[in-house]
């Protein structure tokens, strides 16, 4: 590549004075030394002169840096002995100025000679490594206006060798027209030396392609400091731009998608897992703001959240999913739960997993999290009430069995004997009228359990109807006592009547059947002998009527099923019937507006009692 | 025309009253000897103090003692060649099932008919009373 003048110098070219100035530095320095060494070594002018000349003309950069030294030098060697007439300092001075004039046109010549070595060998080592770089290579002939481009220059700016002018405009003419005006006056001021030649631009094909270049040159100057020539490199960067330019689009693209995200999204890096990124459904989650976020700390103590797993059991810092995933590369989901600095809990679903780098080496960890609260409550109910369903179901289906089962008993008396009576018939034996009161026994049995489970269904579907009379309920009391007193002559039915009748608007037949149920549940669940205690209590307000037995008495357990439909407070083989009456009598005393209740403990006996209002209008209602 | 002391005889174990009488006078009009027991706790006693009947019937449901205990204390106080059959009557909708848990020999299941009585008893006892 013969376009290019790189010239080795030997010396560079001073500025006149700076010539001069080095001739008097190296005469002093000569003189200096000549004197030090005076006692032992007396050089003679005839030494000294072609030194001082030799080296000045190497150094000093010029002519006039000879000339200075022979000058002064011929002035010394007057001070020699021996030499203080006229002929020896006109020898001095004519050899000074053969010497410098023969110093200088020696050098030209070195440098006419090495230069071309040089050149040749910097050229092809320059070619190389532009090639390899992806660099261009430019030179511009300031005075003259050559411009010289390499083949990669020309490809660059899209342009053919044959259509390339040499002139600096064919560069100002590939400018793409946005930065034109700014590239110019960087050029401009290179020029002048305001600044240096370095900077990027834009470079528009004839073909319409745009590249990407980045641009650096040096400016040399002659002797006065006058630009002559510029030297520069061009670096084909649009791949590097493209690249950057993707990564932040890839990179704004991300934050975007981060930060709209409704999952809670948070980033520590590896190795301490700093926080790197907390989006805002993260902090909404968590429902906090920035302030309750610690952010460049050390993940142990990230941020002021309070994070549980879904039993709320506290999960310390190190063990957080995020904390493993920097620390061991674990990748895992479960539900937590986030309490709020104002204590509300929040239930998420979450899931974490470290970034890795392509070698595999942990970048960062990253956790993902969604509010599922609602759902997470949802679900709780749903299968709350899917068991309360099933409980349901169960106590239905064991009702449905042991309503068979009394029903079936009934039937087969009755059954058995309508067959026995039968065959009396058709045998010609005289009919055993027992026969028939035991059947009509049966049948009365069995239609009082129908009654039992219309009035279940009825009051199931909430269609029990009420017929009330003004009813002296310590008259209804007495009656159902005296009744089951003689029905049980063993057992002492203690009633203490108050003076006063009570008169209430109630049902006197539904009433009464609460009254029956309560006091033959009594006297079914004590042992035999034992007394039954009833009570009758007026307030201001209500009334409460209470039964007290001396039984075995009612765990929690049993008191609580007590009065639901198809339970029994105390579950039996043994015992026979429906265990409805409780929730028939409770369904009854609902409906006149009144409450019933039970107070017992195991082997202490029970009381059952129920209230009623005493106010005629709250019991017209219903009616 | 039968013998009192050839006739077999038949242990009923029932609470409920009526069914426990027809069951006594069905079975009485067929020849059979009836003793009766109104829970599983007098069955027990009856058969301590008493002889072996030839069968038992027995009711699942009663009080004091029901058909299932009194099944294991019959297995365990009296050995399998001197045990009488057992047909248990029950009125629980699986009423196989029952009588299998109580290791009976047979099972009626209530409401049953006389006409269903006498299969069982001629099953177990053969064709005659006597």
């Amino acid at each position: 590549m013969d376009q290019f003048n790189f010239i080795p110098q030997l010396a560079r070219a001073r500025h006149p004075l700076s010539q001069i100035l080095w001739g008097v530095v190296i005469s002093g320095m000569i003189i200096t030394l000549q004197s030090l060494l005076w006692s032992w070594f007396i050089a003679t002018p005839y030494v000294l002169m072609p030194l001082g000349v030799i080296l000045t003309s190497f150094f000093g950069g010029g002519l006039g840096a000879g000339f200075t030294t022979t000058v002064i030098l011929s002035f010394y060697g007057l001070t020699f002995p021996g030499t203080n007439d006229w002929v020896s300092p006109v020898i001095f001075f004519l050899t000074g100025v053969f010497g410098t004039v023969l110093v200088d046109l020696a050098q030209k010549k070195i440098r006419e000679l090495t230069g071309k070595e040089v050149r040749a060998e910097e050229a092809e080592r320059l070619t190389f490594a532009a090639a390899s770089a992806n660099i261009g290579i430019w030179e511009w002939d300031i005075q003259n206006d050559t411009l010289t481009w390499d083949d990669q220059m020309l490809e660059f700016y899209g342009i053919d060798r044959s259509t390339f002018t040499g002139k600096v405009d064919t560069w100002k003419k590939g400018l793409h027209p946005e930065d034109a005006e700014y590239s110019n006056q960087v050029l401009l001021d290179a020029v002048s030396g305001k600044t240096s030649f370095k900077l990027e631009f834009r470079v528009l094909h004839p073909n319409g392609n745009i590249r990407m270049i980045r641009a650096n040159a040096y400016v040399m100057r002659d002797e006065k400091g006058t630009a002559i020539k510029m030297f520069g490199l061009n670096q084909d960067i649009t791949k590097e731009k493209n690249t950057l330019r993707e990564i932040r689009d890839l990179k704004a693209y991300f934050e975007a998608a981060l930060v709209q995200s409704p999952a809670g999204i948070v980033i520590g890096d590896a190795p301490n897992g700093l926080l790197r990124f907390v989006n805002p459904a993260a902090l909404n989650i968590a429902g906090g703001d920035q302030s309750t976020l610690v952010t460049n700390v050390d993940i142990n103590r990230y941020a002021r959240w309070r994070i549980t797993d879904i039993n709320s059991i506290p999960i310390p810092n190190e063990e957080l999913p995020l904390a493993k995933a920097v620390r061991a590369g674990h990748t895992s989901s479960e539900n937590l739960i986030f309490i709020r600095p104002n204590g509300e809990k929040r239930v998420v679903f979450s899931q974490t997993a470290p970034v890795r780098r392509e070698d595999g080496s942990i970048l960062s960890g990253i956790s993902v999290f969604v509010d599922i609260t609602e759902q997470h409550k949802l679900m709780e109910e749903l299968s709350a009430a899917r068991e309360a369903a099933e409980v349901a179901m169960r106590a239905k289906a064991k009702f449905l069995d042991i309503a068979a089962h009394e029903l079936r008993t009934p039937v087969t008396a009755a059954s058995l004997l309508t067959q026995l009576t039968q065959r009396q018939l058709e045998k010609g034996e005289a009919l055993d009228k027992t026969l028939l009161q035991r059947m009509r026994v049966q049948l009365d049995r069995l239609s009082r359990l129908v009654v039992d489970l219309l009035e279940v269904s009825k009051l199931d579907r909430g269609v029990l109807e009420l017929r009330y009379e003004c009813t002296d309920l310590r008259g209804l009391i007495a009656d159902c006592s005296s009744t089951f007193q003689i029905q049980f002559p063993d057992r002492k039915i203690n009633f203490t009547p108050p003076q006063e009748p009570l008169e209430l608007m109630i049902d006197p037949i539904r009433i009464f059947e609460v009254l029956s149920n309560l006091l033959d549940n009594a006297i079914k669940y004590s042992p035999e002998g034992s007394p039954i205690d009833l009570e009758l209590q007026v307030g201001p307000e209500f009334v409460r009527y209470s039964v007290r037995d001396y039984g075995p008495g009612l765990t929690e357990e049993g008191q609580r099923k007590l009065f639901s439909a198809f339970e029994r407070g105390n579950v039996n083989e043994k015992t026979s019937g429906l265990g409805l009456g409780l929730f028939i009598c409770r369904g009854i005393i609902a409906l006149h507006n009144g409450s019933i209740g039970v107070h017992s403990s195991p082997e202490k006996g029970s009381t059952f009692y129920f209230d009623l209002p005493r106010k005629k209008e709250l019991q017209k209602t219903g009616s | 025309m039968i013998t009192k002391n050839t006739q077999k005889t038949i242990l009923v174990i029932e609470d409920e009253a009526d069914i426990l009488f027809s069951l006594k006078t069905y079975l009485e009009s067929e020849g059979y000897q009836v003793v009766t027991a109104e829970n599983g706790e007098g069955g027990i006693n009856f058969l301590q103090k008493n002889p072996m009947p030839h069968l038992i019937l027995l009711d699942m449901k009663m009080p004091v003692m029901n058909g299932w205990e009194f099944s294991e204390h019959y297995r365990k106080n009296f050995s399998q060649s001197l045990r009488a059959p057992v047909i248990v009557m029950t009125a629980a909708a699986d009423a196989e099932a029952r009588a299998r848990e109580a290791q009976a020999n047979g099972w009626l299941g209530k409401p049953f008919s006389l006409e269903e009585i006498t299969a069982q008893l001629q099953k177990f006892l053969g064709t005659h009373p006597g």
